[in-house]
């Protein structure tokens, strides 16, 4: 019982955080540098780590299905399940697991060591909201990083799936990207789109949180992390599903 | 800036941390909270920060009960308080001139010129001027720490806090730290708490000195009084006799302790 309404009460704190810091992201004075250290940080660092996911499951995924095509005679339609499978699925959720496991933990860490060493009291004593200072410039990098890294790991997952299909799998490459293109509607991006920026969203705020309530030794900064990165990834898969359902049901 | 605490008490998950606490400080005055390790005096100054919040009791700063302020007020007034922390605390992230700027960076009020002037005064009150450009983790422990008062004394604060300011420094560390505290108790305006249980730096700056023992303030008063006292845990504090001394005995630790260095002869 007890358990639960700790848990309650973690929950209760998670959604007061949450929009304290969407309310500092719009309101008062922005920290414009420092929002652009962390784009840089948070873009330019999980690029090649994204890079690489994308063209290998691209890979695989292409390989998998093409196979599983040929069984029944039509491995030219490959690019369409691999374009519709890649830019509404696995394109956004691959993105932000890898997100949520660099960034995410790199977010927690960070934040807790602050609370460990006192920066973050020293933040607060000087009369500054420690929310605006640390959280929101991370939470507007992710919100725009994660949707920008998702069409990059779709691009190249797509590419990787094209090296497939034109050296294993015998389709050609104008019919791969023919029907990569063909296949998508608006609602497919918009349903890519949607998802990376709330999971930017989600990996940002766990991280923050758990940064932020870490307790204040070295143990706290391990918990901090493990528990964003695990809490982060959880939600991701969660809303996955909840934002496929809501768009099937208003698109169709 | 004048601060009262009356009949404050915090606990923690039902463990009292301090009882009943009472004491005022005046405009200018050094207040030294001494107290062994964990009798919570970090803890009075987290309160007087609104950092925590009483479970009973008041806080005054200049007229105004701290317990009642709304997040804005705390906040307005926080910018006329400062704080040492133990260590240091200065952001990782930052040159040791942005930190001891970093208020007046902050609020943008000041000119970039105005902002180093102040920096580079304030790193020569505390004989560090040609440190701006370091990072902190290039610093010491001690050098934190004057970097730290640096930054307290350039955001202009009215009242600074300062937590075991000369906790694990060197003699010649402390003393240094011990006479700018002094330096800005006689030459400026500053109100200043500092906590410590080191007695003789709390001696060489207070104008009065608190006791607490276990969450208790047992004593309030001049440093002549405090050596004066009779009370029995006042005076096993400031000078303790060999009976207050923890005693154990070594042989009976090392006599088993050593059993396991027999296996590698």
């Amino acid at each position: 019982m007890r358990l639960v309404r700790q848990g309650i009460f973690r929950f209760q704190n998670f959604l007061q955080f949450s929009w304290h810091a969407f309310i500092q992201s719009i309101t008062g004075k922005q920290y414009i540098s420092d929002t652009i250290h962390q784009l840089d940080r948070v873009g330019m660092g999980s690029l090649f780590i994204v890079v690489l996911t994308g063209l290998f499951t691209g890979m695989v995924f292409t390989l998998q299905t093409g196979v599983g095509l040929q069984r029944f005679g039509v491995s030219h339609s490959v690019g369409k399940i691999v374009s519709i499978g890649i830019i509404k699925e696995l394109g956004p959720v691959l993105t932000a697991l890898v997100f949520a496991g660099r960034v995410g933990a790199g977010i927690a860490s960070q934040i807790s060591s602050m609370v460990v060493t006192e920066q973050i009291d020293a933040i607060e004593a000087e009369g500054i909201d420690p929310v605006k200072r640390v959280v929101v410039s991370r939470l507007i990098a992710c919100l725009i990083m994660l949707p920008l890294l998702t069409m990059i790991m779709d691009a190249v997952a797509l590419i990787g799936g094209a090296i497939i299909c034109t050296n294993y799998l015998g389709v050609s490459t104008t019919v791969y990207w023919s029907d990569t293109y063909g296949i998508l509607e608006g609602s497919d991006l918009l349903m890519g789109i949607i998802k990376p920026i709330v999971f930017g969203v989600i990996v940002s705020l766990c991280g923050s949180f758990y940064g932020m309530t870490a307790e204040r030794d070295a143990r706290g900064v391990g918990h901090a992390t493990t528990r964003a990165v695990v809490v982060s990834t959880i939600l991701v898969i969660l809303f996955d599903f909840v934002i496929t359902k809501v768009m099937i049901v208003i698109f169709g | 800036m004048q601060v009262e605490f009356k009949n404050v008490c915090f606990e923690i998950d039902n463990k009292s941390i301090l009882h009943n606490v009472c004491f005022s400080v005046k405009r200018g005055e050094t207040q030294v909270m001494l107290g062994a390790s964990g009798s919570g005096k970090t803890t009075i100054l987290k309160l007087l920060l609104g950092l925590i919040a009483p479970t009973s009791g008041e806080i005054i700063v200049d007229g105004e009960a701290l317990t009642t302020m709304d997040a804005k007020a705390l906040r307005r007034m926080r910018k006329r308080l400062a704080i040492v922390f133990q260590h240091g605390a200065l952001f990782d992230s930052l040159t040791v001139s942005e930190n001891v700027g970093y208020r007046l960076i902050e609020e943008s009020m000041l000119s970039a010129e105005e902002i180093e002037q102040v920096v580079y005064q304030a790193l020569c009150f505390v004989g560090m001027p040609d440190f701006a450009n370091k990072m902190p983790w290039e610093l010491s422990g001690g050098e934190k720490k004057r970097i730290a008062i640096a930054r307290a004394l350039a955001s202009g604060a009215e009242m600074i806090l300062f937590d075991e300011p000369t906790a694990g420094l060197d003699p010649i560390n402390a003393r240094n730290i011990s006479s700018f505290i002094k330096m800005l108790k006689d030459e400026s305006e500053i109100t200043s708490i500092v906590v410590t249980h080191d007695l003789e730096h709390a001696f060489a700056v207070a104008s009065q000195i608190a006791l607490l023992h276990r969450g208790e303030l047992i004593f309030t008063g001049t440093v002549q009084e405090l050596k004066q006292a009779e009370d029995k845990r006042i005076t096993s504090f400031i000078s303790p006799s060999p009976a207050d001394l923890v005693t154990c005995n070594i042989d009976a630790i090392l006599g088993i302790a050593r059993k396991r260095l027999e296996s590698f002869k």
